[in-house]
């Protein structure tokens, strides 16, 4: 028999006049994996922060344990046994991991020493219980991001966590990180703990969830058992039954002049690199870890000064360090999170005419009639409505954004585009966009460097790929 | 005796307007005396005691108006209900839809209605059921008969496949004619829906397969009104893996918790577009009848069981029980149904 741990019965929340959640219903039970897939919007990381206390709602009610509650804050939620962990960590890089694994706990008001050898005593067994593989000694700030998570989902544990809210934490988690969050979930699931595990795609949804229930505009779309779902099955509900992914088709023409050339390449990081993109390729590196590839956006972005080698755009050297003005007026353009690259405030219409004013202002004045034509030209091509051209972006749907990001940097006619992380938490859809966008750039003989602290998507865009180890190229 | 009582309460109020009256008019006629007596001119002794009078019969009237009248409609109302008498006569809810104006009243009337209707509706139900149950069972005893006939000259002619159709047949016959408005096991719903895909894997020959998950044997003995499942394992076959390309697969999970049983009946058939979802959802959280589904649109009939079998589980246990339906083109249809665990 299965016992009901929490069941959330028709919530709605409305933020900015906007349904995030509209008739959300489901119930949660004991030492299960409940995956919740979603594209980007759908109302999840709402949803958490409402059963973990951050939010409130407008109406319907959560029950846990069978009981009505109205979840006030965090601490409230944490009492019943609510624990949420975010892809920012909220553990004090100063402190231990066993400080920090000790600090929540109610104990701790009445203790004479922090953390009390008792507390550290059982946070040392709960680790080993646990098997989270990380030394209770070390700092915090030495973690990596996922060995953070980790830790976080183990002091939950320890302050006794009932359900565990994972809202999109696998960002940038390589394969192994993944793999060891997998283990320590199904661990976790074994000691009776309930898992709402939410993450944009439905591959690691699949590998590791008991139920993964889809979500749409606020509301459950579609429930799936284990052994009724796949990654494509989720993929199709969310986005449509004839909804593609995107491959990129490159044909073997003649290849175009090399546009950024990089020959011994040194900075703080980088040791000895050397790489060529030509104009309209796509070429993506592999670092060994993610410091190195760190370094190549840092030194692209004009934020660190090459201390040797050559760095030559179309020929000519490059200024580097100057920042990444210096750098966009040379013709390299950065794009991380998309969402970063926009003016929430602006219409769709005027962040469109600030990407372009290069071309639409003679002195003071700006061109109106070049400017309708950007306008109506973009917005056939970006296929966004003409009612969504006139209303702030922070209102625009997350594909919006997307879009108007990606293609602002192709209006300032660039020579290179620098994309770091792009595919980071996204959902199909804006998979696919950025597809689009990496296509279209190539056709306009824009040359585009991609890097990734993970390999997940560079050899599906690249078309040639660097592979980095101890900060030098070893192997294109 | 109810009809006297009422109509005492409606006497008690008119004999103290007419005692309110009374005292007006007395009140009226003392202003009149004492004017005369401090020798006022007749003129204005008589102008004022007018107009005393007529204010006493404005607010008499207000008074009547205010207080008589809605009590002796709400004492009306009232007396049209008869103990035992059917309450199938839809004036009479008109009648109780008009505001009073007292909030303690407008909500003990709205809990009538709620009584009414809900009585009402059961009334209906019940006689749909018995007219259906009738309608089958024209003569199911020969129906039977005939069956039995009909298997027992296939095993003498080596038939077999025939004879376990036929066997099938009656059986569900048997299930679904015998007992209407019943309640059964999990199991002996199960069972029924056994029958049904023996024929329909007849019917249509490795078409799709049945996959079934019982989480919890406890569950096979949890009670649910009598013919639930079937109808949603129809609707999967019949709207979703029919008209199919290639083979498809039906996947019946069932499991319980300390409160709930949960049903779900999933194919992997064409599912529905988003259109004719959103109507089904409406109409299973409606109230309409199935003559006006029926009618509203009768080409697209996909859905009209699920409707029942929401309206019915709602109907028996409230409305936080019932059906959810999801439903992608192309990927397929769930049906998830939550009820009590009654064992």
């Amino acid at each position: 028999m299965l016992s009901e741990k929490l069941r959330v019965e028709k919530l709605y929340c409305t933020k900015h006049n906007t349904k995030i959640l509209n008739g959300m219903q489901f119930c949660l039970y004991r030492s299960e994996i409940l995956g919740l897939a979603g594209l980007n919007g759908s109302g999840r990381s709402t949803l958490a922060n409402i059963l973990s206390g951050l939010q409130s709602f407008d109406a319907g009610a959560i029950l846990v344990d069978g009981k009505r509650q109205r979840i006030a804050d965090v601490e409230h939620a944490q009492k019943l046994g609510i624990f949420c962990v975010r892809h920012q960590t909220t553990l004090i890089p100063e402190l231990s991991l066993l400080d920090n694994m000790c600090m929540m706990r109610w104990e701790l008001k009445n203790a004479l020493h922090f953390p009390a050898k008792n507390l550290q005593r059982m946070a040392k067994i709960v680790l080993g219980e646990l098997q989270a593989d990380i030394p209770p000694e070390e700092p915090v700030r030495r973690l990596t991001l996922a060995q953070s998570h980790r830790v976080e989902i183990c002091r939950a544990y320890f302050c006794g966590a009932k359900v565990l809210i994972l809202d999109d934490i696998l960002l940038s988690y390589t394969e192994e990180e993944e793999h060891r969050l997998e283990q320590l979930l199904q661990r976790l699931q074994k000691l009776g703990v309930s898992v709402i595990f939410i993450d944009s795609r439905p591959e690691p949804l699949c590998r590791v969830c008991t139920r993964i229930i889809a979500m749409e505009h606020g509301r459950n779309v579609g429930v799936f058992y284990q052994g009724d779902f796949s990654a494509e099955t989720i993929r199709k509900v969310l986005a449509g039954a004839s909804f593609q992914v995107r491959r990129l088709q490159r044909d073997a023409s003649a290849p175009l002049p090399v546009c950024l050339r990089a020959e011994g390449v040194c900075t703080d990081v980088l040791k000895n690199v050397d790489f060529t993109v030509c104009a309209g390729e796509t070429v993506g590196f592999i670092p060994e870890n993610t410091k190195f590839a760190s370094g190549i956006v840092e030194l692209l972005c004009g934020r660190a000064p090459l201390k040797s080698g050559k760095l030559l755009l179309n020929g000519s050297p490059l200024v580097t360090g100057g920042g990444t003005a210096v750098m966009v007026r040379q013709g390299i353009y950065f794009l991380e999170y998309y969402k970063n690259c926009i003016f929430p405030q602006l219409t769709v219409r005027e962040n469109l005419t600030i990407a372009a004013l290069g071309q639409l202002s003679s002195g003071p004045t700006i061109r109106r009639r070049m400017e309708r034509f950007v306008w109506n030209e973009n917005a056939k091509e970006l296929d966004i409505p003409a009612e969504l051209m006139d209303r702030p972006m922070r209102k625009a749907d997350n594909l919006t954004q997307m879009k108007v990001a990606l293609y602002k940097l192709l209006l300032a006619a660039p020579k290179v585009i620098l994309l770091n992380n792009v595919f980071s938490g996204t959902d199909v859809l804006l998979y696919n966009c950025i597809c689009d966008f990496i296509a279209e750039a190539e056709r306009r003989e824009i040359a585009i460097v991609y890097t990734a602290p993970v390999d997940d998507n560079v050899y599906d865009v690249c078309g040639r790929v660097y592979r980095l180890q101890d900060g030098q190229t070893i192997a294109q | 005796m109810r009809k006297n009582k009422a109509g005492r309460i409606s006497g008690r109020a008119l004999a103290a307007l007419s005692a309110d009256c009374v005292v007006k008019i007395i009140f009226a006629a003392v202003v009149l005396r004492y004017l005369c007596l401090r020798g006022e001119s007749a003129a204005l002794c008589w102008g004022i005691g007018i107009g005393v009078a007529c204010v006493s019969f404005i607010l008499l009237y207000v008074e009547a108006k205010t207080f008589y009248h809605p009590l002796r409609e709400l004492e009306r109302a009232a007396a049209s209900m008869e103990p035992g008498e059917a309450v199938s006569d839809a004036s009479l809810l008109e009648r109780w839809n008009a505001p009073t104006g007292s909030g303690a009243i407008d909500r003990l009337i709205g809990m009538f209605r709620t009584v009414i209707k809900s009585d009402y509706d059961s009334r209906i139900l019940k006689t749909q059921a018995e007219i259906h149950a009738l309608q089958s069972q024209i003569n199911p005893h020969f129906l039977y008969n005939t069956l039995e006939t009909i298997r027992s000259e296939a095993l003498t002619q080596n038939c077999g496949e025939i004879a376990e159709m036929t066997e099938a047949l009656a059986t569900l016959f048997r299930y679904s004619i015998s007992r209407p408005g019943d309640m059964a096991t999990l199991e002996q719903e199960l069972e029924n829906v056994e029958n049904y895909l023996l024929i329909q894997q007849y019917r249509f020959p490795q078409k799709f397969e049945v996959v079934k998950h019982i989480e919890d044997e406890s569950v096979l003995h949890c009670r649910l009104p009598v013919l639930t499942i079937q109808p949603l394992v129809e609707n999967a076959i019949h709207h979703g893996l029919e008209t199919m390309i290639g083979a498809g697969k039906i996947t019946i999970r069932a499991f319980r918790t300390q409160q709930h049983m949960v049903v779900s009946v999933a194919d992997n058939g064409c599912g529905m577009p988003p259109g004719r979802l959103a109507q089904v959802r409406e109409a299973m959280e409606s109230d309409e009848d199935d003559a006006t589904l029926s009618s509203r649109d009768s080409r697209k009939k996909a859905g009209i069981a699920l409707i029942n079998v929401s309206r019915r589980i709602r109907f028996y246990y409230g409305p936080e029980y019932g059906l959810q339906i999801y439903s992608t083109e192309g990927v397929g249809t769930t049906v998830e149904l939550t009820l009590p665990c009654n064992e």
